[in-house]
């Protein structure tokens, strides 16, 4: 709502006034809508705009492109091949500082992207061939449901070319992208390719953030002389900051100190906001236990003795919640406890209450959310009151997360042989890995990572993923564009052999020809196990007679070494759990030599299905009339 | 089975979400009595409700790595609990060992192979059979599986069922 007025506004369409009145009828406070007025004043059609931030440039549509995204601080930009390509390739000649970074394709080209665009906070920059935007589209639903800030390009269609359907050509590209994308664009003037992509990429890092497109006519990004204005770099960021309606912030905390069990459950807005540091402060000053919503970053450090975990239906401690305090999470994911109160704090009315009924809505970025909270309960309890009130409550949480942790930790260490628990392995890296190790992982049960590496913004690890789309195929990739963010801090990705087999090795191409130094891990149970239990786990007819139609993945016996070899990297298969350690440590040791590595470790699977190799065999080979 | 329709079925609610196919919970009353019947009741249906849990049969030791499998996954059990609720779990819903038959109609060939004592190629024979032809209705029709000779048919026939 808020994006579709700041358009309308800076494209002339709407007036201020009625740009005040749209906000607050989307539900932000009219203090909130006039600072984001203020925020996009200069720079609507007819104010002024000082001359330092525009320039005029005289070159081709490519060049314009390029020093329009150069302008935004970027220092990459995502590519896969293509012809359309050749303005870019001209353009970057001479302006070197374009670093392009290359994937096999459009899938993986998101994919990096989106890593770098999560790892970095910065908008990131990516460009295909205009008949790869069908291709890059699962990773443009993750990126879209994580609210990544992407810019996609792609050339198109000559004009006079356009609509003609001929040879790779439909009518209408932007349709099938519509879902995934925030704003999406074709350009038809040259001497605007600068001004849509600044659109493209204010648009796409506006919170609530998400992936814009933007097509451009091959024969005008090679058009010669195109006069055209472009705009610094501070001429499209808008401030965000926007500040939560003071009369509900005081009724939050109300809430928050009449509450008996008030829960926070954080989710991933909270740490696009950087909230972190304030929402533990208020987390501590109430006593108030933690469970993470479901994210792609861990919101809130998660071995704090206020972390109690999952959100469950029937929790073992708190047992009884009174009051939910929804701070960035979307509400689908466990907001509706019976009888609990619920705040629900987020930058975008739209989310707000979506499926909830609410007690309070907080509209506001959520740093300044946490501040406000924190200063509204300070002046509402005198700090003995505070304390008297927390103190029990912390000090029961405390006992309780730290006893389920040291069982969690001595029941991973107990286990050992081959094939490898999962959870040995994960208790293993935990010892090994850097203090401030980044984790990008697609692995099917989030609480496979969360419970075993301690996750914290200020000094902790940083996870990043799993997609909240849980579109398979992201995490390579992905985990190359969070390394080329954070080149300074060891990062370590962790797949199952079914993800990784998802049309995502092809970024170990990337990887080796950067010298990206990430260490590959393969959780290989050499199976879908995920799917096996949904789908056997039935008991229906292919559970009961010990059909594993789809999950068996020992045939072909993937050599992940291999695969790695293949493209330059080195690797190796570990066996059993005594093997892990000097496994980890030669990982660790390649990466600081500036290399990635590839580790297949074997891990052991159970439950229903977990001895069947059956699968529904067929040989063409054996049924072919001739052999030919 | 029965035992699944017997039981009050409910949506368990926000993990439902992600753990779909097991969304049944079992009624409490379902479960015997024993020490750590409380713990695994409260515990085990946070996150999947009870079905998983009663629809397993398994060795102690199976039992044992679940159990650590799960504590790993988040269950919030405590380091005294764990070994209760492991022989809780395995006297409760234990691998059925009653007789050592098995279904020819159901085993893959590798447990048809450890269980009957067979060559691979003897195991493999039954199963192909099966597939192609449908399933065995009584020991006899073994005699039709390639490289399977009857006699050792006859002397495997009160450890079949169909
Ligand atoms: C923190 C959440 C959580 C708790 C608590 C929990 N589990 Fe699980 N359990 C899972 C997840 C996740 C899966 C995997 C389901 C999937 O991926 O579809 C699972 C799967 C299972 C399965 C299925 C394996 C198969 O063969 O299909 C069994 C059995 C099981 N759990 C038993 C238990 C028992 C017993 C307890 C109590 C000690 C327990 N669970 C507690 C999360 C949990
Ligand atoms: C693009 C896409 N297709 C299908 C799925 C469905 N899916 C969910 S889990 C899973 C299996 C993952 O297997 P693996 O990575 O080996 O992990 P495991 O389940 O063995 O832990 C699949 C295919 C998906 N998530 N994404």
């Amino acid at each position: 709502m808020m994006r579709s007025l700041v358009n309308e506004l800076l494209n002339d369409r709407i007036s201020r006034r009625r740009f005040l009145s749209g906000m607050v009828a989307a539900g932000y406070s009219a203090a909130s809508a006039r600072s984001a007025l203020q925020s996009v004043n200069p720079f609507t059609p007819g104010a002024d705009v000082p001359p330092s931030l525009t320039r005029t440039v005289k070159g081709t549509g490519g060049e314009l492109m390029v020093d329009q995204i150069l302008e935004t601080g970027a220092q990459y930009i995502f590519v896969s091949n293509g012809s359309g390509l050749g303005p870019l390739c001209d353009a970057v000649v001479s302006r070197p500082r374009l670093q392009l970074i290359q994937a096999t394709h459009e899938g993986q080209v998101v994919a990096v992207a989106d890593g770098y665009a999560k790892a970095s906070g910065k908008t990131a920059f990516a460009m295909f061939s205009r008949v790869g935007l069908p291709h890059s589209t699962s990773n443009m639903y993750n990126a879209s449901k994580d609210r990544t800030p992407l810019v996609v390009l792609s050339d198109h269609a000559e004009v006079m070319r356009e609509g003609t359907d001929s040879h790779e050509d439909i009518d209408d590209w932007m349709e099938a992208v519509k879902q995934y994308t925030k704003w999406r664009w074709v350009v038809h003037q040259p001497e605007r390719i600068p001004e849509w992509i600044r659109q493209a990429c204010k648009v796409a890092g506006v919170l609530p953030c998400g992936p814009t497109a933007v097509r451009i006519f091959r024969d005008l990004l090679y058009r010669e002389n195109v006069t055209a204005t472009i705009f610094s770099g501070k001429a499209f960021q808008i401030p965000m900051e926007l500040r939560p309606d003071a009369k509900e912030v005081e009724r939050a905390a109300r809430l928050l100190l009449e509450a008996k069990s008030p829960l926070l459950f954080a989710g991933p807005e909270s740490s696009q906001t950087h909230a972190q540091k304030p929402l533990i402060e208020l987390a501590e000053l109430l006593g108030m236990p933690v469970t993470q919503a479901r994210s792609f970053f861990c919101d809130f450090p998660n071995f704090h003795p206020l972390h109690v975990g999952e959100l469950t239906n029937q929790m073992r401690y708190p047992q009884k919640i009174d009051l939910l305090l929804n701070f960035g999470a979307r509400p689908a994911t466990g907001t509706a406890i019976r009888g609990a109160r619920i705040i629900h704090a987020s930058v975008d009315p739209e989310t707000i209450g979506r499926n909830t009924p609410l007690s309070v809505a907080l509209v506001g970025d959520l740093n300044q959310v946490a501040k406000a909270l924190v200063e509204a309960v300070r002046s509402m309890a005198s700090p003995q009151d505070l304390a008297q009130r927390a103190a029990q409550r912390r000090a029961e949480c405390a006992a309780f997360t730290e006893k389920v942790r040291a069982a969690r930790f001595a029941a991973a260490r107990r286990g050992e042989g081959s094939p490898i628990p999962w959870q040995r392995m994960m208790v293993e890296f935990a010892d090994l890995l850097d203090k401030d190790a980044v984790i990008v992982e697609e692995v099917g049960t989030e609480a496979k990572i969360l419970s075993f590496f301690p996750f914290a913004e200020d000094g902790g690890m940083l996870k990043v993923g799993r997609t909240e789309g849980r579109a398979l195929g992201w995490g390579v990739g992905a985990s190359a564009g969070v390394k080329l963010a954070l080149p300074n801090r060891q990062v370590v990705s962790f797949q199952g052999d079914g993800g990784f087999l998802f049309g995502q090795t092809d970024s170990l191409w990337t990887m080796s020809r950067y010298d990206i130094p990430v260490l590959t891990v393969i959780l290989d149970n050499r199976t879908y196990e995920e799917t096996r239990w949904q789908i056997m786990g039935q008991m229906g007819p292919a559970g009961q007679n010990n059909r594993d139609y789809v999950s068996y993945l020992g045939d072909p016996d993937v050599s992940f070494p291999k695969l790695a070899q293949a493209h330059g990297i080195k690797g190796e298969t570990v066996q059993n759990s005594d093997q892990l350690r000097p496994a980890i440590q030669r990982a660790i040791k390649t990466l600081r030599d500036g290399r990635p590595y590839l580790l297949d470790v074997r891990l052991e699977t159970f439950g229903v299905g977990a001895e069947v190799t059956w699968y529904q065999k067929f040989s063409l080979a054996d049924n072919r009339e001739r052999k030919v | 089975m029965d035992r699944v329709k017997r039981c009050a079925v409910r949506l368990s609610g926000l993990c439902g979400l992600f753990l779909a196919g097991f969304a049944l919970v079992a009624g409490a009353q379902d479960f015997p009595e024993g020490k750590g019947k409380e713990t695994v009741e409260s515990v085990c249906a946070q996150c999947h409700g009870l079905r998983p849990v009663y629809s397993s049969k398994m060795t102690p030791e199976q039992w044992k790595r679940l159990v650590d499998d799960m504590v790993g996954r988040g269950a919030p059990l405590l380091d005294d609990e764990i070994p209760v609720v492991v022989e809780y779990l395995s006297k409760s819903f234990p691998k059925v060992k009653s007789d050592d038959r098995i279904n020819v109609n159901k085993a893959t060939a590798r447990e048809l192979e450890t269980a009957l004592s067979l060559s691979a190629k003897e195991a493999e024979g039954i199963v192909h059979y099966r597939e192609e032809n449908g399933y065995y209705l009584k020991w006899e029709d073994l005699g039709k599986a390639p490289g399977l000779e009857s006699r050792k048919i006859e002397t495997l026939k009160d450890r079949l069922t169909f």
